[in-house]
């Protein structure tokens, strides 16, 4: 999933929403105003995991983001009738515009809903500041996806369930591989090898790769990538942004070079701000490779497009490490001043049950978030890449979701955009990051 | 007089046989240009100049229009194909026929309209009370009205959020009027003072040796005379509560939902539905536009009026 941040980068010194808003509800605390909220409110919230019971009842209001149509066109209305709990709303919300809208749900403490749509930077964010209702053990399903699972959980709390999983993986146009004398079923396994492919893919106004460096969120999505498949990682245990190490330097050295040296890299890589938008280039057959979420596959094999036997995926190649891909998925969390969070937990297992889950993979193209799922044969069959995702799988998938996410990938990408433009080198741009990922951090401490 | 000119040269003067000073060498060709050619020179810099700043600021806006009218196909390449051939009106028709569009423009429709009645209604009071009566605390009491502009909206964002949930207001268009009144009504009292204070007090004490009353000699002199003051501040309201992005976002849902807030949701996590996005841009910018231009002329003089003070 490619949770672009459609903000502009604003300057330095001006406060950020989130903090703003988080000011905003230090106001309210202060004005004593929740005192006089009406029935939206709810009295006290609780850090004691929640555990399923059998007694769930009542009726539950959901706001969800618009990814998903699954739910709105029959999972609502099979939950009711399996569950005998009333969904008396299913709303969604675009998700550019939810994160506000939650953080001013939560700050009033507003139990309007009693689920919410998160993803690993939310489920940090919220969590942390205890607006989402924890999880226990015994509330998570059998053989969920640690990386799905990592989406809805921080410092080791579990905050939701997934509703769908996803990883970025790679794809190839087997057409262009032919003609440029490439083997058509071989992925390019390494770094290496997928440079060399590109190069010989690239010319007649095709380029060999191309990305979604063109917003904040997807320049640090592409150094990300590139970052975990040279072994990094963002913070060390100590939570210290460690991204500006040797192998980072090296990780975002190798990104600009497919774009400046090799000038593998379509240069529209920089306007691209939008994952569909890289979609539509890839299944167009103005780009060879891809690295792109799993929605790539369907528009990829659509009619009028290249089609399934000219659609290659396979596990993204490695530089330091054999893959590892950045995760995408999604879930459901209770907001912590629910009135009725057994029920509001029957629907965050509900979403997770094969039968939901496989009319997700049928329906939407998006991966299961069980490990036994992701080995069905209907499942499989319904959508080759889940193979590829099962392989992936058994590598490092990371986002990285933190409180502090949107205002670091902030920072980070203004440093990754001004090295891919030759403003500035890779070091410089990283270190300058780390820098003020330091001072930001150093907030939530 | 009708005398007969001399054919004399323009510098030849009457000779009185007195020794004179030399007369002055006779003129030079200029180099360069005549004055003539310099003010032509300057004319063409300027309207160079006024079209470069045109350009700039509705360069945008066009991009926009030209976005809303081709397919997005024929935009989305490296050379966008803008063959006339392709220009076709049909994501307008499809967007006013979708009653998911279409509410969203009354809802815009009605707060702008309900808001700028109420704050030109209340401001106009307020603003001559400020201009013309005389008590204490007058100067601190407009400041302090003004002190409420320098609050970033986004810190009053969770506390608004709260009234207007416990007033059982939320998602309601009566939400977005309340708010926005309350923003924009400090501005318009702010502006409309200055139009009152312009009006000659003499008007007023005729007025008023006529048998007028307070009441009356607003509405009936005041007003009227303020008129281009209330069509720049009116427009100035509208525009302000027809645009607003943020404020709609947090305290509506589906039901109140307005115009900028539908236009971004044409930007999606996984798609952009750029033509969509470009022609709600231009439905949203038409009315603005339309407006401003019907009431250019009482903007301008209401504008000059107000900033200048006799």
């Amino acid at each position: 999933m490619a949770h672009h941040s459609q903000h502009t980068q604003s300057s330095h010194s001006l406060p950020s929403r989130r903090s703003a808003l988080a000011l905003g509800g230090g106001l309210v605390a202060a004005a004593g105003l929740t005192a006089c909220s009406g029935g939206g409110t709810a009295s006290s919230t609780s850090a004691t995991p929640l555990a399923p019971t059998s007694s769930a009842g009542g009726s539950i209001r959901i706001l969800d983001d618009n990814t998903n149509k699954i739910f709105g066109s029959g999972v609502v209305a099979r939950f009711e009738k399996d569950t005998g709990i009333k969904v008396e709303k299913y709303e969604q919300a675009n998700f550019n515009d939810l994160h506000d809208r939650l953080a001013t749900l939560f700050s009033a403490q507003d139990s309007s809903y009693d689920v919410v749509m998160t993803w690993a930077a939310w489920s940090a964010e919220f969590g942390r500041a205890g607006w989402l209702q924890p999880l226990s053990q015994s509330a998570v399903p059998a053989g969920v996806l640690p990386a799905a699972l990592d989406a809805v959980s921080y410092g080791g709390t579990v905050y939701g369930l997934p509703k769908f999983a996803s990883a970025q993986t790679m794809f190839w146009n087997k057409d262009l591989f032919e003609k440029a004398g490439l083997a058509p079923d071989t992925a390019p396994a390494t770094w290496d090898d997928f440079v060399s492919a590109a190069k010989e893919l690239t010319g007649g106004g095709v380029y060999g790769y191309a990305a979604d460096l063109g917003n904040t969120d997807g320049a640090y999505q592409n150094f990300l990538r590139v970052l975990l498949l040279n072994g990094g990682t963002m913070y060390d245990s100590a939570n210290k942004p460690v991204f500006n190490s040797d192998k980072g330097v090296d990780a975002l050295d190798r990104l600009v070079k497919l774009l400046r040296t090799d000038k593998v890299m379509s240069p529209s890589s920089l306007q691209i701000t939008n994952s569909s938008d890289l979609n539509t280039l890839f299944a167009n057959g103005k780009a060879a490779i891809v690295f792109n979420w799993p929605a790539q596959y369907p528009v990829a094999v659509a009619k009028g497009a290249l089609g399934k036997a000219a659609v290659g995926s396979g596990i993204l190649p490695g530089i330091a490490v054999r893959s590892a891909s950045i995760d995408g998925s999604e879930g459901f969390a209770i907001n912590n001043y629910s009135k009725n969070k057994a029920a509001a937990l029957k629907w965050l297992q509900y979403v997770t049950t094969a039968a939901v889950q496989k009319q997700m993979v049928q329906e939407e193209g998006w991966f299961p978030v069980t490990s036994s799922l992701l080995q069905d044969k209907t499942v499989t069959s319904e959508l080759p890449i889940v193979s590829t995702y099962l392989q992936e799988s058994r590598y490092q998938i990371k986002r990285f979701g933190a409180p502090w996410y949107s205002d670091v990938v902030q920072q980070l990408s203004t440093g990754i955009t001004k090295a891919m433009l030759g403003q500035t080198t890779p070091k410089k741009a990283l270190d300058a990051a780390a820098d003020q990922a330091s001072t930001i951090i150093a907030k939530y401490k | 007089m009708n005398t007969p000119r001399t054919a004399a040269a323009p510098d030849a003067r009457p000779s009185t046989g007195a020794v004179t000073a030399p007369s002055a060498p006779p003129a030079r060709p200029r180099r360069g240009l005549s004055r003539r050619g310099r003010r032509r020179a300057v004319t063409v810099l300027h309207r160079f100049l006024l079209v470069v700043a045109l350009l700039y600021f509705v360069a945008p806006f066009l991009w926009m229009v030209v976005y809303s009218v081709f397919p997005a196909g024929n935009l989305q390449r490296e050379n966008p194909d803008l063959d006339p051939g392709a220009l076709t009106l049909s994501s307008y028709r499809r967007l006013l026929g979708q009653s998911s569009f279409l509410q969203p423009m009354l809802n815009s429709a009605v707060v702008g309209l309900l808001t700028t009645l109420i704050c030109l209604a209340l401001g106009s009071v307020a603003a001559y009370g400020l201009a013309r009566l005389r008590f204490r605390g007058k100067q601190v009491l407009l400041l302090a009205m003004m002190s409420t502009q320098a609050i970033p909206v986004i810190v009053l964002a969770v506390p608004l959020f709260i009234v207007i949930r416990t007033l059982g207001l939320f998602d309601t268009p009566a939400a977005l009027v309340i708010t926005y009144t309350a923003f924009i009504l400090p501005l318009v009292v702010w502006m409309m003072v200055g139009f009152f204070e312009d009006i000659p007090v003499s008007l007023e004490k005729a007025a008023r040796i006529d048998g007028c009353g307070r009441w009356q000699i607003l509405w009936r002199i005041a007003a009227p005379l303020a008129a281009p003051g209330l069509a720049a501040t009116g427009v100035f309201a509208f525009i302000t509560a027809w645009s607003d992005f943020f404020l709609a976002k947090i305290l509506t849902a589906s039901n109140a939902t307005t115009l900028p807030v539908k236009t971004a949701s044409f930007q999606g996590l996984f798609a952009n539905d750029y033509t969509s996005a470009a022609t709600a841009g231009v439905i949203t910018t038409l009315p603005v536009m339309l407006l401003a231009l019907a009431a250019q002329r009482w903007i301008v003089r209401g504008l000059t009026e107000g900033a200048v003070k006799g």
